[in-house]
């Protein structure tokens, strides 16, 4: 039955795929095409300058249009397409009567230069206005030492940012093309010598695979590309830190840029990756470790502390401690709501608080931050809807939510408490435990370009741990991490690493 | 995969009951303490004391209340008591269970079994003998700042880490059911008001039958288990007298020929300070000798008087019989009750005074 349907769908698809087909237009209706929007501007400057130009007013960059190009067709009227290309003081002009290429090519700003306007003969002169906003501050991977430059949602200057911090050849930019209207251009990075050429051919093979019609951000990929598009958790990095790219370019990962896209996207990674912040190489190893450890507890803690008070207090009243037990009783006494409701409660209104946080304007947000936390929650529990006990325990599981330095991944964070309660609700602890295994065995069928999500804990490599739970100094870090299978997985040579060539006083 | 999402679809349909019992913190009424009495020879009383809240929920106040009903069955009285509670009764965090002295006396076997089956009971709760009524006992209030059960519960707790042997219902069970070894409990006495542990009731079976003044406990201690805890009063020659404050102290059972001629030796290793010594002059090696001695003197011949009560009284408290059998194999019960009043059990302290307090 289910056969039959799919085959079906399948007919259906290539049916309309080989509809859309493209159909060769001649380079009349190409005109046409083009004139009938407002911005294309098409004219020959007069009787004497026979060349006609052609652009789109919004793509071409004017002043280059006006000082260096129209100048130099009117001195050289005389000449023919090819010399003409080799006077203008502009690079890579193609002179092509292609139909494909000269429609590519206007859309994308370049101008379109005619010998006499009826011809498709023509050059087409690159002169796209690149309008970007100033390098700024990374905003939601803030670090308080360390560089402070955040990708741009221009690619020329995000592939700059990663080249200069990593000025070698081996470094490839590699373009694809993806997205039926929006045409995006995508470039994924990696040090040749270094990378496994797998993980490379995995993500171009799934690039170049994406059947959409419009990729505004790197996100959309991130979701297009991951290995299992239902999980909640992110299987790649997406990170807006050109730094942190150019450092996991150098162990051996690949990243995504995209076109208009401020951030990029890095893989293969593991579940440990995403609690690691960038800053943790800035501070000291004791230091980044500890704060490493303090974020997965606080992981844990955010998700498992609402649950573990709903199955306690509904369920295992003889787990609570004696000295707890009448703060709790005293806490609890009077309210209406039985303990997932009021929990429930909570935890919606901590969400609510922060999607109209990050909705609003700074301003107004930090407002709604203040009358959230404090007007509702001190009256809330002044009318006794909620426990005070459990007021700080939301409050607490949010924000060591917040600690997990990639959003996406807080996000999954705060999602997953929900089947959690849910679960403690029905069969309490032992709720919990079953939705933790399901959790744990969903994580540990995840991969990551075909990679375990879960190494370096399951499947066990020793060697990288050094950089997992704990980040040991940069001498101890003599190998690439093993997991992505790196060309080259020395970095440096250890014995010559931790030599010390002071000289002795 | 079809059948995946049926079986599914299935569990959320069939099994919605196959939930726990929910047992929501504030709808319960937790019962804190147990206090058994006797009525006749087939109706026992109980009387729970359970934690009440007043005030609301920013600033509630702990008070402890007392209900109390009689019946045949101790778990019939539940079914009693719950007639006048507002909220049903839950056993999982009693602390302590009070047995009335006439009730221990005749036996505790009914109520023993009942509990110890009962799976919200825990097993790291006490167990005590009262002297008098624990209805009273328990219904009155004690200016400790404590509500009754968190009294009970820690002044019991705190005296197990001192000169208290240590004693819960998994030592009561252990040697309840053990063979070779008899259970005691705290003796509990209400005086002045305040409760008070008296001594150690000593059972044979099941039955309270003697009991050592709290005094004493703590050279049954010092014979039942090595602590480190405690202190104990000795007597130095006529009208003066020095505390003994115990530092570590180890027992050490030498058990000869358990299956035919027993001949058992226990060995208390005490080092201690010397805390009190009104006047004695501490910082002579001399008297430090003298004093080791005394006590060595006075410990041995308190704990072998300690130990011929035992035997006399046929009861095994220090659990000699479970020692006994733990030496070799072959061994028969039967044959070692018969010879138990008279095998020669000899006690030996070594005391070692290692300070005298800071001005020595």
């Amino acid at each position: 039955m289910f056969g039959k349907r799919r085959q079906k769908k399948q007919e259906r698809s290539q049916n309309q795929s080989s509809g859309q087909a493209k159909t060769q237009l001649t380079f009349e209706q190409l005109m046409e095409k083009c004139k009938a929007s407002k911005d294309f501007v098409s004219f020959t400057k007069s009787d004497k300058h026979p060349f006609t130009i052609s652009y789109y007013k919004s793509m071409v960059n004017p002043d280059l249009v006006h000082k260096d190009l129209i100048p130099y067709l009117t001195s050289f009227s005389s000449l023919s397409l090819t010399e003409l290309s080799q006077e203008i003081p502009v690079e890579n002009i193609e002179h092509t009567s292609d139909v494909q290429t000269i429609m590519d090519s206007l859309l994308t700003g370049s101008v379109l230069v005619q010998s006499r306007p009826e011809k498709s003969n023509c050059l087409l002169i690159p002169a796209a206005t690149a309008e970007k906003r100033q390098i700024s501050v990374p905003e939601t991977e803030f670090s308080v030492v360390g560089p402070k430059e955040a990708f741009v949602e221009s690619l020329e200057v995000n592939i700059n940012m990663v080249r200069k911090r990593l000025p070698i050849p081996e470094l490839h930019v590699k373009e694809v093309t993806v997205g039926k209207l929006s045409k995006t251009r995508v470039v994924f990075l990696y040090i040749e010598g270094i990378v496994n050429m797998e993980n490379v051919n995995t993500l171009k093979q799934r690039i170049s695979d994406i059947e959409y019609d419009h990729i505004l951000d790197s996100t959309y990929i991130l979701q297009m590309i991951s290995d299992n598009q239902y999980s909640p958790f992110p299987q790649l990095i997406n990170t807006e830190r050109p730094d942190r790219v150019a450092a996991v370019l150098s162990e051996g990962k690949v990243a995504v840029l995209v076109d208009g896209s401020p951030s990029a996207l890095t893989g293969p990674t593991t579940l440990i990756e995403f609690f690691s912040a960038f800053e943790d190489y800035f501070l000291s190893w004791h230091i980044a470790s500890v704060f490493r450890l303090i974020r997965l507890f606080g992981v844990f803690f955010s998700v498992l502390s609402t649950p573990l008070y709903v199955a306690v207090l509904t369920f295992h009243y003889e787990m609570i401690p004696t000295d707890l037990l009448g703060t709790l009783i005293a806490s609890r006494s009077g309210i209406p709501f039985p303990p997932i409701v009021e929990a429930v409660i909570l935890e919606l209104s901590i969400e609510l608080l922060r999607e109209a946080g990050a909705r609003l304007p700074s301003k107004v947000g930090q407002t709604i931050g203040i009358v959230g936390g404090i007007v509702i929650g001190t009256a809330a529990v002044q009318a006794g809807l909620t426990s005070n006990v459990l007021l700080i325990i939301v409050a607490l599981a949010a924000l060591a939510s917040f600690t997990t330095p990639v959003y996406q991944m807080s996000n999954t964070i705060r999602l997953i408490r929900f089947p959690f309660l849910v679960f403690a609700q029905f069969w309490g602890l032992l709720g919990v435990a079953i939705c933790s295994s399901f959790v744990l065995g969903h994580m540990l069928r995840l991969t990551s370009l075909g990679r375990p999500y879960l190494a370096p804990l399951f499947p066990l490599r020793v060697t990288d741990l050094k950089d997992a739970l704990f980040r040991l100094p940069f001498n101890r870090q003599n190998l690439r991490p093993m997991q992505m299978r790196p060309a080259d997985p020395a970095r440096f040579n250890y014995k010559r690493g931790i030599e010390k060539n002071d000289i002795e006083e | 995969m079809p059948n995946t999402k049926l079986a599914a679809v299935a569990v959320l349909l069939f099994l919605t009951g196959c939930t726990p019992q929910k047992q929501v913190l504030e709808d319960i009424q937790l019962v804190g303490v147990v206090g058994y009495d006797y009525v006749d020879e087939s109706t026992i009383r109980a009387t729970v004391s359970v934690p009440t809240t007043e005030g609301g929920s920013d600033q509630a106040v702990l008070s402890s209340t007392t209900y109390s009903a009689k019946s045949h069955t101790s778990k019939n009285i539940r079914q009693v008591l719950q007639a006048e509670s507002p909220r049903p009764f839950a056993s999982g965090r009693v602390s302590v269970i009070i047995f009335n002295e006439e009730l221990a006396r005749r036996g505790i076997t009914k109520i023993i079994d009942s509990l110890q089956r009962d799976p919200s009971v825990g097993r790291n709760i006490y167990l005590a003998v009262a002297k008098g009524k624990t209805q009273e006992m328990l219904s009155k209030e004690y200016p400790v700042g404590e509500i009754v059960p968190a009294y009970l519960k820690l002044m019991i707790e705190q005296n197990m880490e001192l000169t208290f042997p240590r004693a819960n219902f998994h030592h009561f069970n252990y040697s309840y059911y053990g063979k070779g070894s008899d259970p005691f409990m705290p003796l509990l006495e209400e005086k002045h008001g305040h409760i008070r542990i008296t001594g150690v009731a000593l059972f044979d079976h099941s039955k309270y039958v003697d009991h050592i003044s709290f005094d004493n406990s703590f050279i049954f201690k010092l014979m039942y288990q090595s602590f480190r805890q405690g202190s104990h009063e000795f007597k130095l020659g006529k009208n003066n007298y020095l505390t003994l404050e115990n530092l570590s102290s180890h027992v050490n059972y030498d058990i000869y020929s358990p299956n035919t001629n027993p001949k058992i030796n226990i060995t208390v290793d005490v080092t201690g300070k010397v805390n009190d010594a009104a006047g004695t002059p501490l910082y002579q090696a001399k008297t430090i000798e003298m004093i080791e001695k005394t006590i060595k003197k006075q410990t041995e011949h308190d704990a072998e008087k300690m130990v011929k009560r035992f035997q006399q009284k046929g009861i095994d408290p220090l659990g000699l019989g479970d020692r006994a059998r733990s030496r070799g194999r072959r061994f028969n019960f039967k044959d070692w009750n018969q010879k138990y009043p008279d095998i020669p059990v000899q006690v030996k302290a070594n005391i070692e005074v290692t300070q005298g307090g800071i001005v020595e």
